[in-house]
């Protein structure tokens, strides 16, 4: 249910209101209603922001990514040593932090500049350990060697030219002396060693460099006499470098460690302290030596906020309240407020707009609706005991709220699943018929097709209709004309279709005909008063979304199949590990399958089906001014 | 040939409209895709939008289901 608001205004004197905005701060009850982007520009708060920028900067490039370890207590210690009372703080704190910003600029260089060297070195090493036979052999032949970087493409056509011209310098009995060895890198290039004889060594060079051609050498570092004593300092380098990256690596998490979360809490105070700043520059009226903040807070809470207020200011502040009128009602905040049993099912409303402060909040249906259906889909023990395991390990393990939520959601699933396993016989497809000989307590659902998909039908007709009537409802609480017309024609409309198509079964006596053609007239006749077009598209789109609730069936008779496909493989196997091993693998397939689908089509069942027929949403979330807390959950957002 | 003309019918119900499912998915999950790269926050309006499609596909196999039954 949606929490009702109250807007309070707190009277203060002018020299108290640094002290009222920081109890508010820590009440963090209070709902302030601040102009986006505000054009705040004096120097205290250019201050904080690049101080802040500073040390966010600072905790991207030491990695450190642990926001949600940072604790209450962490932050009240934190609040307790720094105040940021005045520009000098910032100036201090900035200070102080400039020698280890510079310490980590260092080390964070030398290790990108080491692991382009590595790079480098890896590369290097590889090309010469290619040539490195190729080099001995034509050395101790006594021949000139080179080595270019050049176009693959052309090297072959260079080669063939400088063996032309090589002619030049051997005598017309000989056949010029070239040998080659290449090797193709990518983006097509290559690298060419040539081998001459010592007069043409200055003819080839020349000729290289003509065609494009770049000498190849290995870094200075390594460079020695030749490229074959080259090898041995690579090697050198190759074993110092990986040392030396890992005590760099080593430096880093220590400073991550010990550094991290000092930073963190620190950035979270100075968000805090630009919080209180632009309330006091935005959010808080003075006038005269007085000064008012006003805002929305939950009804329930009011008592302690006066309590407080009064217990620290004493006679010294004035709070007034009143409740929303009408005219305001698109400007308070939502806050909702469920029993614990249905409050995990709130994230399906995350997916939507926030609900507006005069809207119904529909989580309660939802929580009734959607594990219902979803069950209903699953429909096998087996499957439910797997899921609600997997449920309770979300709500223990997990930490963020999301998956805890999401484990108590598979859980209620769970439940119904396991219900809905008893009415359809099934425990792992039809093992449970097979060893205990397990019977349904409704009807086998592969082989009772006909009464699941009817039962799914009449779901949808309670689903849409309840829907319906919400809306119905809203309209008429809004004095909303067509709304409420539209919707009653849809159920007047709907209604007479179910009563006329149970009479042509023969169910009904003759006499509920008529009341048929009476509802239907009824309904037409609203249609008319709110544009009858428009109106009957959504009577027959109201029909088909009662259709639509067939997917219940259709799904669920899909994995009663396959999980009784599961263990036809033993069957068709035996007990083999084969066998055996098929049948789980089906039979997990069929789990996740089972999971997600229902899941899914459950949530799409409410999303297009059921909130269309009267969610509107376009509220404001409740955000009340507060301090940080330590959770990623802030972070994020 | 009665009974195959029945299995042909109803598999058509099913297979033409898993086709159309299969091509509004695909273009849906393309766009879906593109949306998610710009706001990762509606990764799960899209996720639904996908699954909308479906209902196409779930007719049809209630329709063949329908066919089998009745006639075969």
């Amino acid at each position: 249910m949606i929490v009702e608001m109250v807007r309070v205004a707190v009277w203060g004197i002018g020299s108290e209101k640094d002290a009222i905005v920081e109890e508010l701060h820590e009440l963090g009850m209070l709902h302030l209603d601040i102009p986006s982007a505000p054009p705040l520009s004096s120097e205290e708060l250019k201050g904080l922001r690049l101080l802040g920028a500073t040390i966010l900067g600072m905790v991207e490039a030491l990695g450190w990514k642990e926001w949600d370890k940072i604790s209450d207590e962490t932050l009240l210690g934190a609040r307790g040593k720094i105040r940021f009372e005045s520009p000098e703080v910032v100036d201090e704190i900035a200070k102080s932090l400039e020698e280890f910003k510079r310490r980590l600029h260092l080390l964070l260089e030398e290790r990108s500049s080491l692991m382009e060297t590595l790079r480098s070195l890896r590369m290097t090493h590889q090309i010469a350990y290619h040539f490195q036979t190729f080099l001995e052999e034509e050395v101790s032949k006594g021949k000139c060697v080179s080595i270019w970087r050049l176009d693959h493409k052309s090297h072959a056509r260079a080669l063939s030219q400088l063996r032309s011209r090589l002619k030049v310098v051997t005598s017309p009995k000989e056949r010029p002396y070239l040998s080659h060895h290449s090797v193709q890198l990518k983006d097509n290039e290559a690298i060419l060693a040539i081998s001459v004889d010592p007069q043409g060594e200055e003819i080839a060079e020349d000729f290289m460099r003509l065609t494009g051609g770049m000498p190849w050498h290995p870094p200075d570092e390594t460079k020695g006499e030749g490229l074959l004593k080259s090898i041995e300092a690579l090697e050198k380098k190759l074993s110092w470098v990986p040392k030396r990256l890992k005590s760099i690596d080593e430096e880093l998490e220590r400073c991550r460690e010990e550094w991290g979360p000092h930073l963190a809490a620190l950035y979270f105070l100075i968000e805090e302290k630009l919080d209180q700043l632009t309330v006091k520059q935005l959010a808080v009226k003075e006038n005269g030596g007085m000064f008012v903040i006003e805002g929305w807070i939950p009804e329930e809470v009011l008592e302690t906020l006066t309590a407080r207020l009064k217990e620290r200011f004493n006679g010294r502040i004035l709070i007034q309240w009143r409740y929303p009128s009408s005219e305001e009602w698109h400007e308070v905040p939502t806050a909702l407020d469920n029993p614990s049993q249905f409050k995990p099912f709130e994230i399906f409303l995350k997916l939507l707009p926030v609900p507006r402060y005069d809207e119904m909040d529909p989580t309660a249906l939802i929580a009734i609706f959607f594990p219902f259906f979803a069950g209903c889909m699953v429909g096998d023990i087996g499957y439910a005991v797997i899921m609600g395991v997997l449920g309770w390990l979300l709500r223990r393990k997990c930490k963020r709220e999301l998956w805890r939520d999401i484990g108590s959601v598979i859980i209620h699933m769970a439940c119904w699943s396991a219900f809905w396993g008893v009415a359809f016989g099934e425990l792992f497809g039809d093992l449970g018929h097979r060893l205990i000989h397990m019977e349904p307590l409704w009807v086998e659902r592969s082989q009772a097709v006909l009464p699941v998909i009817s039962f799914s039908v009449g779901l949808g007709v309670v689903h849409v209709l309840l829907g319906l009537f919400v809306g119905f409802l809203h309209g008429l609480r809004h004095k909303d004309n067509h709304m409420w017309m539209e919707r009653l024609a849809n159920i007047l409309l709907i209604t007479a279709l179910i009563i006329a198509l149970v009479h042509v079964k023969g169910w009904l006596p003759k006499s509920f005909f008529t009341l048929s053609i009476s509802i239907t007239i009824v309904g037409l006749l609203l249609l008319l008063k709110v544009g009858f077009l428009g109106g009957l598209v959504e009577t027959i789109g109201a029909v088909g979304n009662i259709l639509s609730y067939v997917r219940i069936a259709a799904i669920g008779l899909s994995s009663a199949i396959l999980a009784v496909v599961a263990s036809r493989f033993v069957d068709a196997l035996g007990v083999s590990f084969i066998g055996i091993f098929l049948a789980l693998s089906i039979h997990l397939l069929n789990l996740i399958l089972a999971v997600a689908g229902s899941g899914l089509h459950a949530a799409r069942l409410h999303y297009v089906e059921f909130l269309g027929k009267f969610y509107k949403g376009g509220g404001k979330e409740y955000k009340p001014f507060a301090r940080k807390r330590g959770s990623l959950v802030w972070k994020r957002r | 040939m009665e009974k195959a003309l029945i299995a042909l019918a109803a598999a058509l119900a099913v297979s033409i409209p898993a086709l159309a499912t299969a091509y509004a998915q695909a273009r849906i999950g393309s766009a879906g895709a593109g949306t998610v790269a710009e706001k990762p926050e509606t990764a799960g309006t899209m996720i639904i939008l996908e699954a909308i499609p479906e209902t196409m596909v779930i007719l049809g196999f209630v329709v063949a289901i329908m066919l089998i039954l009745q006639f075969a």
